[in-house]
């Protein structure tokens, strides 16, 4: 039914490959990093306000921080909030990983573009010279795009590397959803020494 | 004669009713079966999960109406499977283990493929071993 795992499995390369997660990936990791920190603030300052109630002190950091204390103010405060909690879930909506759709026997099957990026990633980086990958899937009616860009080692072979990556991404697509007839597009940009620390 | 219960379907008796959860339960474990499936469920829910323990019906999601039911599935298929099949094949284990065992009909399964998993992400050992 599927291909065996014994086989696939061991080209799965062990470095580099969480250095160069998909846009969609490194958006949500920031935006989670924004609302922890956020969180973690306000438990802060909570913490702080109820051991200033405990030990019957008036201390407040909400006047520290200049939060106004009139109720008029704090709703005011408040509607902010709300208008940037809204803005940032916005963001995150467009920055959703987008579905590719396949007409499958009896109905449709969903997959994440970002599942097919991480295969092709996972291909090509099998190269000693390939330093990142980074894949981009999206589909146009039933055509699959395919677009990859690889960051290779300096002095690299750019000719072999492009080879190479198009017949990884080709196998990638087709090994992942059947499709042999999806024509990647790659680009290869050999690093020089001097960018290389930036890739490392 | 005419006004007898009928034994057979027990319409006379009362109504069976099967709840979601027991069709989630049954589809989970037939997804679960599937050689390429690596687990249900997306991201948020495998994190729950593993701070709440293992769920029977993790990744499905089921809408029944009347005697029909309709099915979500969220999958992470390893890598080196090749998904579309993994999914219908889910699709078609799914709908024969639910009509088999429920005998309700299933109108649709519908499978997202949300993530793949290659061995390497748990430091699991290679397919040499």
């Amino acid at each position: 039914m599927c291909t065996s795992r014994k086989t696939t499995v061991s080209r799965v390369p062990t470095t580099d490959r969480l250095t160069s997660s998909s846009a969609a990936d490194r958006f949500a990791a920031a935006l989670a990093a924004v609302v922890l920190t956020a969180a973690a603030a306000t438990l802060v300052l909570l913490t702080v306000r109820f051991a200033a109630v405990a030990s019957s002190s008036g201390y407040s950091p909400w006047h520290v921080l200049g939060i106004p204390s009139d109720r008029g103010g704090r709703i005011g405060l408040l509607v902010i909030a709300l208008v940037v909690s809204l803005l940032v879930l916005a963001a995150g909506l467009r920055h959703r990983d987008p579905l590719l759709h396949f007409e499958r026997g009896e109905g449709t099957v969903l997959v994440r573009a970002g599942a097919l990026e991480d295969a092709i990633r996972a291909e090509v980086l099998q190269d000693a010279d390939v330093l990142r990958v980074s894949p981009r899937v999206r589909q146009h009616g039933r055509r699959v795009a395919v677009e990859v860009e690889v960051v290779a080692r300096p002095m690299s072979d750019g000719d072999r590397l492009q080879t190479l990556s198009e017949n990884g991404a080709r196998m990638a697509i087709t090994m992942g959803v059947g499709l042999p007839d999806v024509v990647p597009q790659v680009h290869v940009d050999v690093v020089s020494a001097r960018r290389v620390w930036m890739y490392l | 004669m005419a006004d007898a219960p009928n034994p057979e379907t027990g319409a006379s008796n009362g109504s069976v009713t099967i709840s979601d959860s027991v069709v989630a339960k049954v589809a989970h474990n037939a997804c679960h079966e599937i050689e390429g499936v690596h687990a249900l469920g997306g991201a948020a829910s495998r994190a729950l999960s593993s701070l709440r323990g293992e769920s029977r019906t993790q990744g499905v999601s089921v809408d029944i109406i009347d005697d029909t039911v309709d099915i979500d599935v969220t999958l992470v298929v390893s890598y080196g499977a090749n998904m579309t099949q993994v999914a219908e094949a889910c699709r078609a284990a799914i709908r024969s283990q639910v009509e088999g065992t429920t005998g309700l009909k299933v109108r649709a399964v519908n499978v997202l493929v949300s993530d793949v998993y290659f061995p390497e992400d748990n430091g699991e050992p290679g397919a040499d071993d």
